[in-house]
C-alpha cells in the first residue's frame, strides 16, 4: 500500500514537472508545417520543454480563446484577431509581434497538365477553384484581392448596405469582408474566369488547410498559402505559381502571448520565433519575414 | 373429414385424426397445436390432406389466431368487410355482424369491444370468405374467466347453427366438454380421439388423463381382483388387457374421492385411513390434500364441507369407489 | 434577417426533402428485409448500415468527396462529378441519415403484429391489398417519424456537408455551414438569430416525430 502511494506521488511529481515544461500554442492552419518545424527546433534547443500545437482557422481560434480555450500563445494569420484580444485585455501587453507575411500561390494538379499561373485559371479545364472563405479566412481575402489584381475578378457596381461609398471605390482594407456572405460572385464579376466554360464555381474551404485538401482531392486548382503549396504533400502531386509581392491584400501575421501566461518557457518560445533560426524555417516555407 | 398432416418445422409432428362438427384438440402447450393449426391454414410448410399444397390465400379455411388479430385501425364492420369485394360489401358485412349478434357494435373499433365481442367479430370476418373449415386457436384465452362458459357455449351454438365444421385447439378441459368430437394430442402426434364422454371416462394414456384434469395419477401393480398401490389393495373391475403382476397407471378425479364420516361404519372396500394435510377454498368448493397410504387430492362441494366441517390436521377416512377408478396401461416412466 | 440566410435555409430544406424522399423509397424495402428476412451475414449488413452513425462526419465527408470527386469511382462510372453539387449533397445526406431512417423503419415493421399479416393472407386477399389496407395504415406513423428524423438530421448536419459541399452560396452552402461562417466572421448576433430559426424548425419537426411515434404505439397496444 505504501509502495503504491510512493509510486503515485512520483508520478504526480513527474506530471507536474512536465506541465511546467509545456508550451501550448494555437495557430492558423497555414502554419501547419512551418510552425511544427519551428517547435521541433525549439525543443531541440530546450530539452525538457514540449510544445503542443493546435491548428484551426484564426477566427475560430479567436472565438474559442475568448471563451476560455487553454493556450499560451496565439499565432494568427492576420493582425486583426491578436489586436482584438489585446483590446479585450486577454493578451499580455506588448507581446504582439509580426512573425511573418503570408504569400499566395496558385496551385494546380499535375493531372491537368497546365502551367500554373493566372492564365491557367482561364483554361476550360478549370471549372472549380478552391479558396478559403473570404468571409472569415484571411487567405480567402488575399485570394480574392489577388484575382482582382490579376484582372480575373471585377467589382460589381453596387453599394453594400450600411456603407456610404460605392463598393468599387472601397480599398481592400475598407471592404466589410465579414458581410460578404453571398459568395464572391455576388459582389465580383468573374467573367474572365467563366468565359468558354460549361460551368464554373468557386469552392470555399473552411480554413486554408481544408482548402488545400479540397484542391488536392477534388477541384485540382486552388488559391493557397504559399507556405502550404511548397510542402511536399502539395508540391509533389501539383505545381504552383507564387503571387508577386503586393499583388494581394497584405497578410501581416501576428502572434501574441495570452494573459497570465508569461512563464519562462513561454517567453523563451516567444523569443525563439523571432530568432534567425526560426526565421530561416519560415523563409523556407515561403513566408516573407518582417523587416525584409 | 379426416385430417392427416406431417410437419417438420418448427416442430416435428405427424397428426392423423377425424373432424366431426365442433372438434376440440386438447394438448399441453408446446406440443405443436398452434403449429398444426397454422399448417392447416397454409401458414406453416407441411404435407397432408386436406388442402395440401395450396397457398393460404386459396385455402377455404377461416383462421382465428389466439389474439384474434383484428385490424386495430378498422371498425368492426370494416374488419368483416376486409375479405369482401363489390359494392354491397358493407351491407354484407353488416349482415354477417347481425348473424353473430353484433349489429349494434358495427362502428366500434376492436379496442372498444369485449373479449367475447372481439371473438365474434373475428368469426364474422372468417365467415365472410365462406370457409369450409374454421380453425380456432385457444378460443378461451381471450375471454374473461367469469363469462367464459357462457360466451363459449354461445360460440359453439353459433357454429352449429352455421353448420360449419370447426377445429379448436386448447389446453382448457372446459372447452373439451362442449365438443362433438375430442382429440388429444401429445408430443409428436395424436394420443386419443373419440366422443368427449368416452375419452373423458376412459383416457387411454396417463398423459390424456392428466390433460383431462385427473388430479390423482399414480403408478400401480395389477393384482388378481384389483391393483396394489402404496401397500394397499384397491378393488376394481380389471379391463381385458390387464394381467396380474403388470405395471399400470391408476387415475381418480379429486371430486370423486369420497370423504366418509368417522362415526358411521366404514364401507366394505377401498377405504383409506389418514389425515387431512391441507384445505383451502376454491371458488365455492374446497380443495384439500389427504395424506395416508396414498397422497390424494380431494375436492369437496360446499354442502359437504358445511356438513363435515373439516379442519387441516384432523384424521380423515376416504373411499375410492371402484367405478370411479380408471386403470391405464403404461410403465411408471416419470 | 440576411436574405442569404433564407437562401441557405431553402437549400437545406430542398436537400433534406430530396434526401428523405429517396430514403423512404430506398429504406423501406431494406428495412423490411432486415426486419423479416433471415439471410447469411445479416448482422454484418446491419452493422454496415449503422456505420455512418459512429464515423466522424468529416471522415465520412472526406471519403465521400474522394468517391464523388473528378477522380472518384462515381465519376468514372457515371461521367459526372457530384462533388460540390446539389446532387452530391443529397447523396451524402442519404448516406448519413440512413441509420436514423432505417432504424425507425425497422422498428415500425417489427412493431407490426405478424398475426395480422398471416390472418390477412388466410382471408384470401391479394398482397397489394394487405399492404394498402393493413401494413401501411399501421406503420405509416413510424415511417413518417423516421423520415422526419432523417429530414431534421439532414438539416443540422455539418461535418459531411462541409466536406462535400464546398460552401458555395446559393448552390451548396447549407444553413449549418452558413451559420458556421457567420460565427467565424464574428457576427454573433445574426448567427444567434439564424440559429434560433433553425432551432424552432428542428424542434417542431422532432415534436411532430414524437407525436407520430406515440400514435404508432397506440395502434400497437390495441393489437396486443
Amino acid at each position: 500500500m505504501r509502495g503504491v502511494f510512493a509510486v503515485l506521488s512520483i508520478l504526480l511529481a513527474l506530471s507536474l514537472a512536465s506541465a511546467q515544461g509545456r508550451v501550448r500554442a494555437v495557430a492558423a492552419s497555414d502554419l501547419q508545417y512551418a510552425l511544427a518545424e519551428v517547435a521541433q527546433a525549439f525543443e531541440r534547443r530546450n530539452p525538457g520543454v514540449r510544445v503542443e500545437l493546435l491548428f484551426g482557422s484564426s477566427g475560430k481560434l479567436y472565438t474559442q480563446l475568448t471563451q476560455g480555450l487553454e493556450a499560451d500563445l496565439f499565432f494568427s494569420a492576420e493582425r486583426l484577431y491578436p489586436e482584438l484580444l489585446e483590446q479585450k485585455g486577454l493578451a499580455e501587453p506588448k507581446t504582439r509581434r509580426p512573425y511573418a507575411l503570408g504569400r499566395m500561390a496558385i496551385w494546380t494538379h499535375k493531372d491537368l497538365g497546365l502551367e500554373p499561373g493566372p492564365a491557367a485559371l482561364k483554361n476550360p479545364k478549370v471549372t472549380q477553384i478552391a479558396l478559403a472563405n473570404p468571409v472569415h479566412a484571411p487567405y480567402g481575402r488575399a485570394a480574392v484581392t489577388l484575382l482582382e489584381r490579376l484582372g480575373l475578378l471585377k467589382r460589381k457596381d453596387l453599394t453594400l448596405p450600411g456603407s456610404s461609398k460605392p463598393f468599387p471605390l472601397l480599398s481592400w482594407e475598407e471592404i466589410p469582408w465579414e458581410r460578404l456572405t453571398g459568395g464572391v460572385e455576388a459582389y465580383w464579376d468573374a467573367g474572365p474566369l467563366r468565359r468558354g466554360k460549361p460551368r464554373f464555381d468557386f469552392v470555399y474551404g473552411e480554413n486554408i488547410s481544408q482548402t488545400a485538401q479540397l484542391a488536392l482531392t477534388s477541384t485540382r486548382v486552388g488559391l493557397l498559402a504559399l507556405s502550404l503549396a511548397v510542402h511536399e504533400s502539395l508540391s509533389g502531386p501539383g505545381r504552383y505559381w507564387t503571387a508577386p509581392l503586393g499583388s494581394h491584400m497584405a497578410l501581416e501575421q501576428d502572434y501574441v502571448i495570452l494573459k497570465g501566461r508569461k512563464r519562462p518557457e513561454v517567453l523563451a518560445f516567444h523569443a525563439f520565433v523571432g530568432s534567425p533560426e526560426a526565421r530561416a524555417i519560415f523563409r523556407r516555407y515561403g513566408f516573407l519575414l518582417p523587416g525584409e | 373429414m379426416e385430417v392427416h398432416y406431417r410437419i417438420r418445422r418448427p416442430i416435428a409432428l405427424e397428426a392423423r385424426f377425424h373432424l366431426r362438427g365442433f372438434t376440440v384438440l386438447l394438448g399441453q402447450s408446446g406440443v405443436g397445436k398452434t403449429t398444426l393449426l397454422k399448417a392447416l391454414a397454409g401458414l406453416v410448410p407441411a404435407q397432408g390432406t386436406p388442402f395440401g399444397g395450396l397457398p393460404p390465400e386459396r385455402r377455404p379455411v377461416g383462421y382465428l389466431p389466439q389474439d384474434l388479430a383484428l385490424f386495430p385501425h378498422m371498425t368492426a364492420w370494416e374488419n368483416v368487410a376486409f375479405p369482401l369485394r363489390g359494392k354491397d360489401r358493407r351491407a354484407r358485412a353488416l349482415e354477417l355482424l347481425s348473424r353473430v349478434g353484433l349489429q349494434d357494435h358495427a362502428h366500434k373499433r376492436p379496442g372498444e369491444l369485449s373479449g367475447g365481442q372481439r371473438q365474434r367479430v373475428a368469426l364474422a370476418r372468417a365467415l365472410a370468405r365462406k370457409p369450409e373449415l374454421l380453425l380456432l386457436d385457444e378460443p378461451t384465452s381471450a375471454l374473461d374467466p367469469l363469462t367464459k362458459g357462457q360466451v363459449l357455449s354461445e360460440l359453439v351454438d353459433l357454429l352449429r347453427r352455421e353448420g360449419l365444421p370447426a377445429l379448436a385447439v386448447s389446453h382448457d378441459p372446459v372447452l373439451a366438454g362442449m365438443a362433438d368430437w375430442l382429440v388429444v394430442m401429445g408430443r409428436g402426434g395424436i394420443l386419443q380421439e373419440g366422443p368427449p364422454e368416452a375419452v373423458w371416462a376412459a383416457p387411454a394414456k396417463v398423459e390424456v388423463a392428466r390433460l383431462l384434469g385427473y388430479e390423482n395419477l399414480f403408478p400401480v401393480r395389477v393384482r388378481e381382483d384389483g391393483v396394489e398401490a402404496g401397500g394397499v389393495l384397491l378393488r376394481l373391475p380389471l379391463p381385458p388387457w390387464a394381467r396380474p403382476g403388470q405395471r399400470a397407471w391408476l387415475g381418480v378425479r379429486a371430486a370423486e374421492v369420497l370423504v366418509v364420516r368417522q362415526d358411521l361404519p366404514p364401507p366394505p372396500e377401498n377405504v383409506l385411513e389418514g389425515h387431512l394435510e391441507r384445505l383451502y377454498p376454491e371458488g365455492l368448493a374446497y380443495r384439500g390434500l389427504f395424506q395416508g397410504p396414498l397422497a390424494l387430492e380431494i375436492l369437496l362441494p360446499r354442502h359437504v364441507q358445511e356438513r363435515l366441517r373439516l379442519r387441516p390436521g384432523q384424521p380423515l377416512r376416504v373411499v375410492l369407489k371402484p367405478r370411479y377408478l380408471h386403470l391405464m396401461p403404461g410403465e411408471a416412466e416419470e | 434577417m440576411d436574405p442569404l440566410f433564407w437562401t441557405a435555409l431553402r437549400l437545406s430544406l430542398e436537400v433534406a426533402l430530396w434526401a428523405s424522399a429517396l430514403l423512404l423509397l430506398l429504406g423501406l424495402p431494406l428495412a423490411w428485409a432486415l426486419a423479416f428476412h433471415r439471410f447469411p451475414g445479416k448482422p454484418l449488413v446491419e452493422a454496415v448500415f449503422l456505420l455512418p452513425l459512429v464515423l466522424p462526419p468529416t471522415v465520412l465527408g472526406f471519403y465521400l468527396l474522394l468517391f464523388l470527386g473528378p477522380e472518384g469511382p462515381w465519376t468514372r462510372l457515371t461521367g459526372v462529378s457530384w462533388a460540390f453539387r446539389f446532387e452530391g449533397l443529397v447523396f451524402a445526406s442519404i448516406l448519413f441519415s440512413l441509420p436514423f431512417a432505417l432504424t425507425a423503419y425497422r422498428e415500425a415493421f417489427l412493431g407490426l403484429d405478424r398475426n395480422l399479416l398471416e390472418v390477412a393472407r388466410t382471408l384470401g386477399v391479394p398482397r397489394w391489398k394487405v399492404w394498402a389496407r393493413v401494413v401501411l395504415p399501421l406503420v405509416w406513423p413510424g415511417l413518417l417519424s423516421g423520415t422526419l428524423l432523417a429530414f431534421a438530421h439532414t438539416l443540422g448536419e455539418f461535418g459531411v456537408v462541409l466536406m462535400v459541399g464546398g460552401s458555395i452560396p446559393g448552390k451548396t452552402q447549407m444553413v449549418s455551414i452558413y451559420l458556421y461562417d457567420l460565427v467565424q466572421a464574428l457576427r454573433f448576433r445574426e448567427a444567434a438569430e439564424a440559429a434560433s430559426v433553425l432551432l424552432l424548425l428542428s424542434l417542431a419537426i422532432l415534436a411532430a416525430a414524437r407525436v407520430l411515434e406515440a400514435k404508432g404505439r397506440a395502434w400497437r397496444s390495441t393489437t396486443a
